[in-house]
């Protein structure tokens, strides 16, 4: 958004076209996807909102070509950095993977092996992919944690030794050890206590300006997604039914389903405040 | 029992609650889970009791519903001690009539029994089939209450139900039984954002319809103010603040809770986007965390219904 070259278009970073998903089930094919375009420009960050089992999850996994059967992507083209991803072999994507897209999840605990210290962690990714010294990697995950802001002492810890904020700091450490150029976000701050989600959503968005990847944003919590994304995406039973600027989804969005989302939940100003009925101050 | 001294629904007074942690290794460390709460909830009427997890919210509800004993205090049901009750009639009636509604819809049903025995098994145990009624009828009963779709809803089983309307199963299941206190664990936070108002609204209409008091636990500010009359703000087993929901939510006396506050999204305010930023709103959070945990001074009343802790300069 903010690149000073001389291009008055922002490049396209991430092209999805009639994306679509299926999952086999026993009674025949459910798509979870159907049909989605989207992109993200360099260094954007668009939002992705929608309940569960809405299929946002499920192009997050797309992106990263993580499916696995009975999920099939069954149509459509992605690409990302100017590679056709759907064309990418075994090897091709496992060298991709993290190195140009990372992916954070939900659950922290999860995404963090617990037999393994923190430093472990970030040794496998680094020293799989660049091929480096154990002594670069540690200056390397040291580096990140000044970054997110743990101590470095913590590195030599287990994951059950830190509290779900830091666990989530350092899952974002761990998406950026490669300096990728896009992050995929599931749900990052859900599981976290309000003034965590908080302290996580700053965290994010300062790196995010300090190095310029372009972040897909999946969270069902549309206010925390307004705060901080450029444009918004709405989803709903597998399909995109409106995208826009965060200003124009906030301020006047046109779907009944962006009505119903916003009046759904009470606000600490007004009962219901957003969306064009609504007199938010 | 005079007018003046009207007995409220539920009294909390000086509440203590310490867990002893005993870790297979290293010495074993006790957790002050509860210190001096007191508070009281009148019929009809709602307390939202606010916090980050650990604060002690939950096992203040729990201590209430008597799933484990207190240390200290005591919680007086319509005047008479919960702790005191002697025979099991006296201990099925205060269990009757303080339900527990849970966070999550889809571990607090039985996965292998219908809808029709989660609600039938209360009405029964508690003798609440009134005479000349059938149990169908009963059954039917609580489901309206709950609006719940009356003809296809018994005979199917947890998992064939959203989270709503497992949510409204477990509330249909405390009314049941004729409860006069629900205490409301985070009742909508596992729930998809566009049905939670909906299972907010149906809380508040048994609120004002029906005279069930709520003790309602949340970290959302927002709903405690939909639903709540009042507010209690808990930090490290204290409370730290207390007031009308309205007047804590737009005067906050307290750091914690302004804290608490500035938390909360609002979707027409950029975050700011630098890493000093985010560094200077995490120092600010352990700094009000670090001053609140720190003062042991007793609670202040400013005016009735209005108190809020001192803090540690």
């Amino acid at each position: 958004m903010t690149d000073t070259s001389m291009n008055t278009a922002p490049r396209r970073l991430v092209d999805v076209k009639n994306l679509t998903v299926d999952y086999m089930t026993l009674e025949g094919p459910f798509r979870a996807v159907k049909g989605v375009d989207f992109h993200i420009n360099d260094g954007e960050v668009l939002g992705l909102a929608g309940e569960s089992g809405c299929g946002k999850s499920t192009i997050a996994y797309a992106l990263m070509r993580l499916h696995r059967p009975p999920a099939f992507i069954s149509d459509g083209e992605i690409t990302i950095d100017g590679e056709d991803i759907l064309a990418f072999d075994d090897k091709r994507l496992s060298k991709w993977r993290w190195s140009t897209t990372s992916l954070v999840f939900q659950s922290a605990m999860n995404a963090l092996n617990p037999v393994l210290t923190i430093f472990e962690q970030f040794r496998d990714v680094y020293v799989t992919h660049t091929g480096k010294s154990r002594a670069e990697a540690r200056a390397r995950a040291e580096e990140l944690m000044r970054l997110v802001g743990i101590p470095e002492s913590r590195l030599d810890d287990y994951p059950h030794q830190l509290s779900g904020g830091m666990r989530q700091r350092v899952v974002l450490a761990n998406a950026l050890v490669l300096d990728p150029k896009l992050i995929i976000m599931d749900e990052p701050t859900t599981a976290l206590d309000v003034v965590v989600q908080r302290e996580i959503l700053q965290e994010i968005a300062g790196l995010q300006k300090q190095f310029g990847f372009s972040i897909l944003f999946i969270t069902h919590d549309l206010a925390l997604m307004a705060q901080f994304a450029d444009r918004m995406a709405i989803m709903l039973e597998g399909e995109i039914v409106e995208t826009g600027s965060t200003a124009e989804i906030v301020d006047n969005p046109q779907h009944d389903y962006t009505v119903k989302l916003w009046q759904s939940m009470p606000t600490l100003t007004e009962d219901v405040s957003y969306g064009p009925t609504g007199g938010a101050q | 029992m005079s007018e003046t001294t009207r007995t409220p629904l539920l009294e909390v007074r000086d509440v203590k609650k310490t867990f002893v942690v005993r870790p297979m290794l290293g010495r074993s460390k006790e957790v002050h889970a509860l210190k001096d709460i007191s508070f009281t909830i009148e019929a009809g009427k709602a307390l939202a009791l606010v916090g980050e997890s650990g604060s002690g919210k939950s096992t203040c509800g729990r201590a209430i519903a008597r799933m484990f004993s207190i240390d200290d205090g005591r919680i007086l049901f319509k005047g008479k001690d919960v702790a005191a009750a002697r025979n099991p009639a006296e201990r099925r009636s205060n269990a009757r009539h303080i339900q527990m509604v849970f966070q999550d819809p889809f571990a607090s049903l039985n996965p292998t029994h219908t809808i029709r025995h989660h609600l039938l098994r209360p009405l029964r145990l508690h003798k609440r089939v009134e005479a000349g009624q059938s149990e169908d009828e009963a059954l039917r009963q609580v489901l309206a209450d709950v609006e719940l779709d009356v003809d296809n809803t018994l005979d199917k089983y947890p998992h064939q139900l959203s989270g709503g309307q497992r949510q409204r199963v477990n509330l249909a299941r405390a009314l049941a039984v004729g409860a006069e206190l629900i205490i409301a664990d985070e009742p909508t936070s596992m729930l998809d954002v566009s049905i939670r108002r909906s299972v907010l609204q149906l809380m508040k209409r048994l609120k004002e319809e029906r005279g069930i008091a709520f003790l309602y636990i949340t970290h959302d500010l927002a709903t405690a103010r939909y639903l709540a009359e009042d507010t209690a703000a808990m930090f490290a087993g204290r409370i730290v603040e207390f007031g009308p929901s309205e007047e804590v939510v737009r005067d906050p006396l307290h750091p914690y809770t302004r804290l608490l506050l500035s938390s909360v999204s609002d979707p027409h305010v950029k975050i700011n986007p630098s890493i000093e930023d985010a560094k200077a709103f995490s120092d600010y959070a352990d700094g009000v965390r670090a001053q609140t945990e720190m003062s042991d001074a007793p609670i202040e009343t400013i005016r009735p219904g209005r108190q809020v802790r001192p803090v540690a300069v």
